[in-house]
């Protein structure tokens, strides 16, 4: 294959010097310049991996994206309608896009704006996976001025694949070249911006300053789209980190709230109007929860117990790169398995609860244990409880239950919440390493006493006891004595309350 | 001189929040001239918080300010402290700059008021006057001390007894108690979320009629028209509880929170319900003193900000936010005694009889709840971020 000749653009400041540069924060020096090429959308796609996830060659997970990105299929529905048929006719419904009527309003979709692209080197790794030697793409420079791209030494123009990494990973416009099929036919060159050797973090940090810095998508799709940006702490500084944490908390509460498969479905006080039987904790305090637990980043400075959803884990230090709709239907997940439990324990605590009748609950089916307004978990502390410890055994376990691979590839949309949370609650069923952890934490969870400080007839003891976790106080200490109750497990679930202690210092 | 003013900032702005707790407790306690004299301090102290964030530091007689260039500089202007900061206030708001601060500070939905408003009014600059309104409506009575010598003597130096206006209720209290929470209840990243909104809601409606000199009620689908246009233009997030849209043309939650009420009231200082205008207005000048204080820590990278814990933990200890050495993870989490408080003070409402509810028999019912609903320097810790 012949080579591809681009322009060399030496883009450097001698100020830049002063930047701080980190290995070990994935903030190593950049090279000073970068290249332009004209690249086949076809060529982009084998190099960068995007036809191996349209095929059943495709790997499991993100690996093969080398960093974690996600992929938005409406989008790259329009952009491939735009491409062929131009704006305004691409933005009609169908109905009008099959009038002939609405033809002459077609026009040339061009793309004239840069897909931006690192070209990884031999010593690049990504979750602990190189290029291999015969799949890198190399770029030379020319005396003239101009460079030249190589294609990898393996390359066939068809049939070709790449072995554990694809060499070129896309940091921004892999809508663009989702919008185009595989086949070659109806191929054309896009503009591309080269990097070589950039490390993660200023690949996020690019990103950030072409898309949303600019307010071209909201943070939230954003952190979803580029899931590496939730572990950038440059992002700290201009609240950028608080900004998509708050949102996501809120849009975690609205879908544990709006959708049938939630143990708390229309049972979270959204108003936050009292007098509200069966909602009693509201959505400011789940907000509040969230943000101390699952969507937080680490729970001190020196404290490496991070927010499953909000701070890197495992031994990879990765971020989770699942979507808004997935992290919502974990903690479904989570909370139905823990509801389940619940409901079939004879634990005497529930049925103390259940045998109290002076509760009327909106509906009779509705188990008292878990959804009566003496019970801790419907309480705003008991909920703070709950997600703590689902948190915190989660993210000390991530590599064991492979959580950056729990969820297949959806074929539905995420647009269709309800398809999509169903798919992924599908996924999460099927895994069984998962499952099995669920199933002992909850089974221990459903054992220890939930009865608040207003439930009745409870021993004197006890009262003082569930008295200590009124208050902003009482999370801690409803937290600290679940860990110490599942401490005394066997097993991954013992293990993991045993360090989470360790961590917390208690 | 100059890292003294910046640092004035944040401790003007927690001992006014201090002041509002204790005018709040006096208030409760049956004292509304005391009420009144602690809100009036609290006003004051969120104004020279607000001054100090721009640079200007108040003092006895001889202020100063940081120039451009970060040299401190006296302001040749002298006088007293009270007549200076309003007098600073009145002449700083009335610049653009100004006005783009304070309505940064507020942020309905985490987008700037100046956005909403800008998107709104449709010509530049239409904004900076709600930015002037609100400082000049919640600097009231400062300006009122200033120019009514009687007014500030008698609530000074005379016996209350033989002036003082009559105490509210206790429940009508506890409901202008609950009204202040539930708006200062810890949620975006501003701390102000619920009353952010409706902040927003009444700058919508003055603006449209400084805009179109007629109200709602008389140009309605006008009034919707453009509020569908900005919300458009703004694309806030909208969920099951608030839709912005219903929520700015008064279809959801139409009634304004109480103390929003009191603060836009007029009533003079011997007039039943003074006090409660004064707690309100108090109450939002401090909102923005500790969103300006908020914005100018976040210029300081995390773990610079917090190095500030030398002076905010033991502060909070002192003051039994919490056990010494049991500070929560994150200071939010201090509604937890509030939600409390006011959930037993709702109940203690809605069962006991009207004839029997007085100060007294509340205050033995909880007498661990009066310490927490006055503790206004629990949302002075929240609204500054830390």
């Amino acid at each position: 294959m012949e080579k591809i000749v681009g322009i060399k653009v030496n883009q450097w400041r001698s100020d830049w010097d002063a930047v701080a540069w980190n290995k070990k924060a994935r903030r190593s020096e950049p090279q000073h310049w970068f290249y332009q090429f004209s690249i086949r959308a076809s060529l982009l796609r084998e190099w960068s991996g995007v036809n191996a996830r349209t095929t059943n060659l495709r790997l499991k997970g993100r690996d093969d994206l080398g960093i974690q990105r996600r992929h938005e299929s409406k989008r790259s529905e329009e952009i491939s309608r735009y491409v062929e048929f131009g704006y305004p006719w691409s933005d009609l419904s169908e109905k009008k896009r099959n009038d002939p009527e609405y033809n002459s309003l077609r026009k040339p979709g061009w793309l004239p704006t840069a897909i931006v692209v690192n070209i990884l080197t031999a010593g690049d790794s990504r979750n602990g996976k190189k290029v291999a030697k015969e799949d890198l793409v190399k770029v030379s420079d020319r005396k003239d001025g101009l460079a030249e791209l190589a294609a990898p030494s393996g390359y066939k123009v068809k049939g070709w694949s790449f072995a554990d990494l694809p060499p070129i990973e896309v940091i921004d416009g892999q809508h663009r070249l989702w919008a185009f099929d595989s086949d070659a036919t109806n191929d054309f060159e896009l503009p591309v911006v080269a990097f070589v050797g950039l490390d993660l973090s200023w690949q996020a940090y690019l990103f950030y300053t072409i898309n949303i810095k600019p307010k071209k998508i909201n943070a939230s799709l954003a952190f979803d789209l580029y899931p590496l940006l939730r572990a950038e702490d440059w992002l700290d500084k201009f609240e950028g980190h608080i900004v998509y944490r708050e949102t996501r908390a809120q849009e975690l509460v609205d879908l544990l709230w709006s959708h049938k498969s939630s143990p708390w479905y229309q049972r979270i006080n959204m108003l936050g109007e009292s007098g509200q039987r069966g909602k009693t904790v509201t959505q400011a305090a789940w907000i509040r929860a969230l943000l101390a637990t699952f969507v937080r980043s680490y729970e001190g400075p020196n404290v490496r117990l991070g927010g499953l959803y909000g701070a890197p884990a495992g031994s990879h230090e990765e971020v989770l790169p699942w979507s808004r709709i997935e992290q919502a239907a974990f903690l479904m997940f989570v909370g139905s398995k823990l509801a389940e439990a619940v409901k079939t324990s004879t634990a005497s605590w529930a049925l103390n609860l259940r045998r109290d009748k002076g509760v009327p609950l909106f509906e009779e089916k509705i188990d008292a244990a878990f959804f009566s307004e003496h019970s801790l978990l419907s309480q705003d502390q008991g909920i703070r409880a709950f997600l703590h410890i689902a948190n915190d055994l989660f993210y000390l376990n991530s590599d064991e239950l492979d959580l950056t691979n729990t969820f297949e590839e959806r074929s539905v949309k995420e647009e269709d919440e309800e398809a999509a949370l169903s798919a992924s609650l599908k996924s999460l069923s099927k895994q069984k390493g998962l499952v099995k952890f669920v199933d002992a934490l909850v089974t221990e969870l459903a054992k220890y006493d939930w009865r608040a400080v207003s439930a009745p007839n409870l021993p004197e003891e006890e009262r003082i006891l569930k008295a200590g976790f009124r208050g902003s106080g009482g999370y801690k200490q409803l937290r600290l004595a679940l860990l110490r109750r599942l401490e005394a497990t066997k097993g991954q679930v013992g293990a993991g309350a045993k360090t989470a202690l360790k961590l917390l210092g208690a | 001189m100059s890292e003294y003013i910046v640092a004035s900032s944040l401790i003007h702005s927690m001992d006014g929040w201090q002041l509002l707790g204790q005018a709040a407790h006096a208030h409760l306690n049956g004292d509304p001239d005391i009420a009144r004299h602690m809100a009036y301090y609290a006003e004051l102290r969120g104004a020279m918080s607000l001054l100090a964030c721009q640079g200007i530091g108040v003092f006895d007689s001889q202020h100063f300010a940081i120039d451009g260039k970060r040299s401190v500089k006296p302001i040749p202007y002298r006088s007293g402290t009270h007549v200076f900061t309003w007098e600073a206030l009145d002449a700083w708001i009335s610049q653009p700059s100004a006005s783009a601060t304070v309505l940064s500070v507020v942020t309905p939905g985490g987008i700037a008021a100046r956005d909403w408003l800008d998107a709104f009014a449709r010509l530049p600059g239409q904004s900076g006057q709600i930015a002037q309104g609100w400082i000049e409506g919640w600097g009231l009575d400062l300006k009122q001390m200033i120019l009514d010598r009687k007014a500030r003597n008698l609530s000074s130096y005379r016996p209350t007894a033989f002036h003082s206006a009559p105490a509210t209720g206790i429940s009508q209290s506890l409901a202008y108690i609950n009204d202040f929470w539930r708006l200062s209840e810890p949620s975006s990243p501003s701390g102000f979320a619920t009353l952010d909104a409706y902040l927003l809601r009444q700058a919508l409606l003055r603006l449209f009629k400084a805009q179109e000199g007629r109200s709602l009620l008389q140009a309605r689908r006008k009034f919707e028209r453009r509020i569908e246009i900005m919300v458009h233009a703004i694309g806030p997030r909208s969920s099951a509880s608030l839709d912005w849209k219903q929520f700015l043309l008064g279809e959801q939650h139409p009634t304004d929170p109480i103390l929003l009420t009191e603060a836009a009231g007029k009533l003079k200082p011997e007039h039943k319900g003074h006090d409660l205008q004064v707690i309100g207005r108090a109450t939002l000048m401090l909102r923005l003193a500790g969103g300006a204080c908020r914005q100018l820590l976040h210029t300081l990278p995390e773990d610079e900000r917090s190095m500030l814990s030398f002076w905010w933990r033991p502060l909070a200890e002192q003051h039994g936010l919490w056990p010494p050495g049991n500070a929560p993870s994150d200071l939010s989490d201090l509604w937890a005694d509030v939600e409390v408080a006011l959930q037993d003070a709702s109940n203690w409402t809605a069962n006991t009889p009207a004839p029997e509810q007085n100060l007294s028999a509340y205050s033995a019912s909880f007498p661990q709840s009066m310490g927490v609903l006055t503790g206004a320097h629990r949302a002075g810790m929240w609204s500054l971020g830390l």
